[in-house]
């Protein structure tokens, strides 16, 4: 009982040193820095309490893991953070394999002998990192975006000058519109992607990209690129 | 506190001064992005942000298809 308690407590650890991690490198917005965090602790909270002497190995990682997934879903439930879903699900998806392969290197170590231990080392590395800089930001990017093809009403937005912009006076260009808001901290990072998005169009007189700020009529960042002549 | 990627915050357009435009393309959380084709209407639609995704790229890829 005193062990499972343990077990618990050091998957606690590991997600409160993911947690530490995330917050001293301030690279909260971005998943991957995050899972590669989480990979690594787990892996090694796992690897140091799966001791294939004590036997349950299965029971120790359970617990392990369950230390880290019990307050992010907590923290989940009560939205506090951790909210985005699919986020949740990776988090849970990493810190059960990594601990699972902490668990395997110690059991291959003690049964095969250390080349065997090593080998699956090096495969579980190429794994986890394919998973998290490759496959996961795809999941994400297919996740963000949705396809549709829909007719809106016609709007008009009001520029820093005062100056309306009507909606219909956009036709035959692809116009992209940002909605975002000082107060909200991934916008404020989602800046910068919209800022580049720009500079690639700025020559290309069939794109539009604005970026609307809440509070503001129809504000735009001050790289907004320049317009085609009479246009405002 | 960590509230990464694609987290997005609630919103109403009816109290916000974005009013027609959040309307019109049915703005309701934060970060979001809308894109309209040539003929003006609604083809894609970016709802949060994270950076691993590094949205200029995903996102001029879709705008040259646009194109």
């Amino acid at each position: 009982m005193g062990r499972a308690v343990l077990d618990l407590v050091w998957g606690l650890i590991a997600f409160v040193m993911v947690l530490a991690v995330s917050f001293i490198t301030r690279q909260h917005q971005d998943i991957r820095s995050f899972l590669m965090a989480t990979c690594v602790a787990f892996f090694a909270a796992a690897l140091l309490r799966a001791n294939p002497r004590r036997g349950r190995l299965w029971l120790t990682v359970l617990l392990v893991a369950l230390g880290g997934i019990v307050p992010v879903v907590t923290m989940n439930r009560l939205g506090i953070a951790f909210t985005a879903e699919i986020f949740i699900a990776s988090f849970l998806v990493m810190s059960v394999c990594a601990s699972i392969l902490g668990m395997g290197i110690r059991w291959l170590n003690a049964r095969a002998g250390t080349r065997y231990a090593a080998a699956l080392g090096c495969l579980s590395a190429i794994a986890i990192l394919a998973a998290v800089f490759v496959a996961i930001p795809r999941w994400i990017e297919s996740g963000a975006y949705h396809s549709v093809n829909q007719e809106i009403t016609p709007f008009s937005i009001e520029t820093l000058t005062g100056k309306k912009l009507y909606s219909e006076d956009w036709k035959g260009r692809v116009v992209v519109i940002s909605f975002w808001a000082t107060w909200c901290t991934p916008c404020e990072t989602e800046l910068p992607e919209i800022a580049a998005l720009q500079a690639k169009y700025r020559d290309n007189p069939n794109v539009l990209i604005f970026a609307l700020n809440s509070g503001n009529h129809g504000k735009r960042p001050p790289e907004r690129r320049p317009t085609s002549p009479g246009e405002i | 506190m960590l509230n990464p990627a694609i987290d997005s915050f609630g919103i109403s357009p009816d109290e916000d001064s974005w009013g027609p435009a959040a309307k019109s393309l049915g703005v309701t959380s934060l970060p979001a992005l809308y894109v309209l084709d040539r003929s003006g209407e609604l083809r894609i639609i970016h709802l949060g942000f994270d950076s691993s995704e590094q949205l200029s790229k995903s996102l001029s890829r879709r705008i040259d298809k646009l194109l």
